[in-house]
């Protein structure tokens, strides 16, 4: 039997056909209404769930709390930025004072200063003995200051003479560290 | 051969008739398609900026109730003696009268008197405050005593309260020649707001608080006989100038 002329079949086929392609529009479309509808309710819900005003509320009241120690927190905040300058302030000073105690304590006796001058980290010593000897304590003792590296970085003697009424006269310049 | 096509009321008609049950689900997409544009899209740009503002106000609420618990843990009194301490020790403006209270009493506690002296007070007009720059107010001054007596003086001086630093040292046998430099600077505008986080005084400057503390302590005006200054066998002259 020849299916081409039966029209009854392809006609209920071609209506099948239709019928499925509705039922699939209609649940497509339903789908995706519904499928919107839920993601923007929940989107919604979403947005109110992590709404930041209850934190914001609760940052008032800590803000409220902290403005009431106004001047507590003004004079932290001075005294940190000072305590910071003054810090800043001690470790850039130079203290000649411990460079020039050193030189003065571990000085051999019999040595005594004639003359000193300090300025920009640089040192211009005179000084005296009636011993050559002493006077090679000092060079020695600044040597093991400048090779220990205490506080002096280089000693230059300028001039070793002899003086009649001082005895034995010592210029050195010192580059302290 | 171009074909004409006429689309009158009645084909219309009658094409609606076949096709009206697809037009509710396609209608249906339409809108459907729409409402993601029109309104999901924004929703979702809403809920990131609400996470983000969320996270935002969180971050500030913590930084805020660490501030508080900072403050609240801070015992005002200390506080303010620690204040006036680092203000004795770098203060706001030229402070002549704490400059010649220090130089007097390094001064006593070193045995040792004093000559003449000078400041060097600058321009008043120039600003500084902000700048980074320590100003100083400079003072030359004779220590009448050799390098001994100099460096005790020195010694003294660099543990005292305001700070300062020698800028030249110049022994001549029984007197020195120092210019010191005393330092301050002026408090700059504090821009601070409630959000922004408070650093508390940290250990290494509660020991920088504790040094100047002890130097405050041992800053104090020694007595007037001990401004005199010790018998000498040189023959320059010993004058106080305090």
């Amino acid at each position: 039997m020849n299916s081409d002329i039966n029209l009854v079949s392809g006609n209920a086929n071609a209506l099948d056909k239709g019928t499925k392609t509705l039922r699939r529009l209609k649940l497509i479309g339903t789908v995706v209404i519904v499928g919107v509808g839920v993601i923007s309710i929940l989107l919604f819900l979403l947005n109110r769930l992590f709404s930041p005003d209850s934190i914001i509320k609760q940052q008032n009241q800590v803000t409220a709390s902290i403005s009431l120690q106004q001047a507590k927190q003004a004079k932290l905040l001075v005294l940190t930025q000072r305590l910071n300058d003054i810090s800043s302030l001690l470790k850039k000073r130079a203290n000649y004072d411990v460079a020039l105690n050193n030189i003065l304590s571990q000085s051999p006796s019999g040595v005594s200063i004639v003359s000193m001058s300090v300025d920009k980290k640089k040192i211009s010593i005179i000084v005296n003995s009636s011993s050559l000897l002493s006077l090679n304590d000092f060079i020695e003792m600044l040597k093991g200051m400048v090779e220990k590296k205490q506080f002096l970085k280089n000693v230059t003697i300028n001039n070793l003479g002899l003086s009649g009424r001082t005895g034995y006269v010592l210029t050195a310049d010192i580059d302290l560290l | 051969m171009k074909k004409n096509i006429t689309f009158d009321l009645q084909t219309f008609s009658a094409f609606y008739s076949t096709h009206k049950k697809y037009l509710t689900p396609i209608l249906m997409i339409v809108v459907s398609i729409i409402l993601v544009f029109a309104a999901l899209i924004p929703q979702l740009n809403d809920l990131f900026t609400t996470l983000s503002r969320r996270s935002e106000a969180m971050r500030k609420l913590q930084i805020e109730k660490n501030n508080l618990t900072i403050l609240s843990n801070i015992n005002e009194d200390n506080l303010s003696a620690q204040l006036t301490t680092s203000l004795r020790a770098l203060p706001s403006t030229k402070d002549f009268e704490s400059v010649l209270t220090t130089i007097s009493a390094a001064a006593g506690k070193s045995a040792v008197s004093l000559g003449n002296f000078e400041f060097k007070v600058g321009d008043l007009s120039k600003s500084v405050a902000g700048s980074g720059e320590f100003p100083s107010l400079g003072i030359t001054l004779i220590v009448n005593d050799g390098a001994q007596g100099t460096n005790r003086f020195l010694t003294s001086l660099a543990q005292s309260l305001p700070l300062s630093e020698v800028k030249s040292i110049d022994i001549n046998g029984n007197y020195s020649t120092l210019a010191i430099a005393f330092y301050y600077k002026s408090s700059p505008v504090i821009k601070n707001t409630p959000d922004s986080p408070i650093v508390p005084v940290s250990a290494k400057q509660t020991e920088t608080l504790n040094q100047l503390t002890s130097w405050s302590n041992g800053n104090l005006l020694p007595s007037p006989s001990s401004l005199i200054a010790p018998p000498k066998t040189s023959s320059s002259s010993a004058t106080t100038p305090f």
